[in-house]
């Protein structure tokens, strides 16, 4: 293996090896039929890779290699949600995934629009049944920034629901359990729309984050969680925090020299739990921590970049 | 009785109370075992028996302070291995002199000099439980002053992490160092809330709840 001192050298091995893995397996994110058992549960692959697309077209401002590639996945993405009609049908059938709307925003503002989507989304968030569904804090958050975003009503009021989140408490930095991680992460990444509006974390909790950032990073990164390892590096790019210490030679060892970047045991077992083909279970046990590390890796080209 | 299981009784007895009282049922308690085993027992636990004696503002009971003399003459350096027993060394040769008894400071091997702190937070994790015999409340030396000060963002990272892992004896070591240098408030409340989290594992555990005893003086 090459060793590469330079963190930025890092980080683009990184992210152009993650990125190459996850070209050469567009197919993997297919949606099945609408009658497939699975479909449900395959609309977050998909939805992850349209965000992951979003973030990289975020970074071609000063990384302008990825604009083709974000292009490409978010073309794919659109394609397989045809045009929207997949997301319209899926909140219709099942309203509990009106979270496809966090999905959409970006896909929107690459000019993917479904006035269909839009329209359903508008009409079932004046439904009581809506309001009262139940979701954690940083989804609400999720939830009511994407409305805003489209510029729909919400029942959800973003800065109570930021206020309920893990972060916001600034809990003893020790108790960060694998659920607060990805809360906290989350959070992050909504209320900055990915570091797009650094300012919008109040300066007493982005304190709280760069002072246990690093904690959260070694401690993840010695279990071998690089998906809430990558995840904290896309957190720190979102806050304009620098690494503290080794990350991206830690995440570049950890990564395959395909570009797969291995997720933890056991963390993609929800998805086709039945499913021995070893291509296809190696992809769904993978493909989330290799998504979010090209992202992180991405981020954080783009920041050394524009420093 | 093992030397073990004697160091532990040892640590029991002095976390029990924490007061006067506890170094006089530590005196009964040497007095009352075969010589060489409470000789080597003294000397195991000098570090904590003295650091005891400093923070409940006593001298030791005559029998505890002829089993520390006799200790010290038996074996002048510490039975710890590496940093450990440089640190122990170092801290009952100035925890002797804190507490009255300069005579016998002398005939403690503390020639070897220690490592000076890690560079990197994460070392903090071997280095600060390590050496935290030298983080005694109320008595600030160089080290501690200058770690505490200049590092304590580190330090809580490192016990935090200690925490996190499960390895709560470290935790509550390299909390010394915050208690005694620090003057950040949030991380003096860090400390304070990870003691509130460690009490709930003392039980059972005589060299956690020593620590705690000695975490408490500080931060009251």
């Amino acid at each position: 293996m090459t060793h590469h001192a330079c963190p930025r050298d890092s980080y683009e091995l990184i992210a152009r090896r993650a990125l190459s893995w996850t070209l050469e397996r567009c197919d993997e994110f297919r949606l099945p039929s609408p009658d497939d058992p699975r479909f449900a549960m395959l609309l977050k692959p998909l939805g992850e890779l349209a965000l992951t697309a979003s973030v990289l077209r975020q970074c071609a401002d000063a990384v302008p290699e990825m604009a083709a590639p974000a292009e490409r996945l978010l073309r794919h993405c659109w394609s397989e949600f045809r045009e929207g009609e997949v997301l319209a049908e899926t909140v219709r059938d099942e309203p509990a995934l009106l979270v496809l709307v966090a999905i959409y925003v970006p896909l929107r503002e690459a000019g993917l629009r479904s006035q269909r989507f839009e329209r359903t989304v508008r009409a079932l968030v004046r439904m009581r049944g809506i309001s009262r569904l139940e979701f954690p804090a940083w989804r609400e958050l999720e939830l009511a920034l994407a409305l805003a975003a489209l510029d729909i009503d919400s029942p959800w009021d973003a800065e109570a629901a930021y206020a309920r989140t893990w972060l916001a408490g600034r809990p003893e930095p020790w108790l960060l359990c694998t659920s607060a991680a990805y809360s906290v992460t989350h959070t992050v990444f909504y209320r900055t729309a990915f570091g797009a509006v650094r300012s919008a974390i109040p300066k007493v909790d982005l304190q709280y984050l760069v002072t246990w950032l690093p904690l959260w990073f070694e401690h993840y990164a010695s279990a071998g969680d690089f998906d809430i390892a990558s995840e904290i590096i896309t957190l720190a790019r979102c806050i304009g925090a620098t690494d503290l210490g080794d990350w991206s030679a830690r995440l570049r060892t950890h990564q395959r020299e395909d570009g797969m970047v291995p997720g933890p045991a056991g963390r993609g077992g929800g998805l086709e739990p039945a499913c021995i083909d070893p291509r296809r279970r190696t992809f769904l046990d993978n493909y989330h921590t290799t998504l979010v590390a090209l992202m992180a890796a991405a981020m954080s080209v783009r920041s050394m970049l524009i420093r | 009785m093992s030397v073990p299981e004697a160091r532990i009784a040892v640590l029991a007895t002095l976390s029990a109370t924490f007061d006067e009282a506890c170094l006089e049922r530590l005196e009964r308690m040497l007095l009352s075992w075969a010589p060489p085993l409470a000789i080597v027992a003294a000397r195991a636990t000098l570090p904590e028996i003295l650091t005891t004696c400093l923070l409940v503002r006593t001298s030791p009971p005559d029998g505890v302070t002829s089993h520390v003399e006799q200790a010290i003459q038996a074996f002048p350096r510490s039975p710890l291995d590496g940093l450990s027993g440089v640190a122990a060394d170092l801290a009952c040769a100035l925890l002797l002199k804190r507490i009255g008894l300069s005579a016998l400071a002398g005939s403690v091997d503390a020639s070897r000099v220690p490592e000076n702190p890690p560079a990197a937070w994460t070392e903090l994790l071997e280095w600060g439980p390590a050496m935290s015999v030298l983080a005694v409340p109320g008595y600030s030396t160089q080290v501690a002053a200058e770690l505490g000060a200049d590092r304590d963002t580190d330090l809580a990272r490192a016990a935090c992490l200690a925490a996190m892992r499960g390895r709560l004896l470290a935790c509550a070591r390299i909390l010394r160092w915050i208690v005694v240098g620090s003057r950040n408030a949030s991380h003096l409340q860090v400390a304070t809330e990870l003691c509130q989290f460690l009490h709930a594992w003392k039980y059972g555990q005589p060299r956690l709840a020593f620590e705690l005893r000695v975490l408490e003086a500080g931060l009251a």
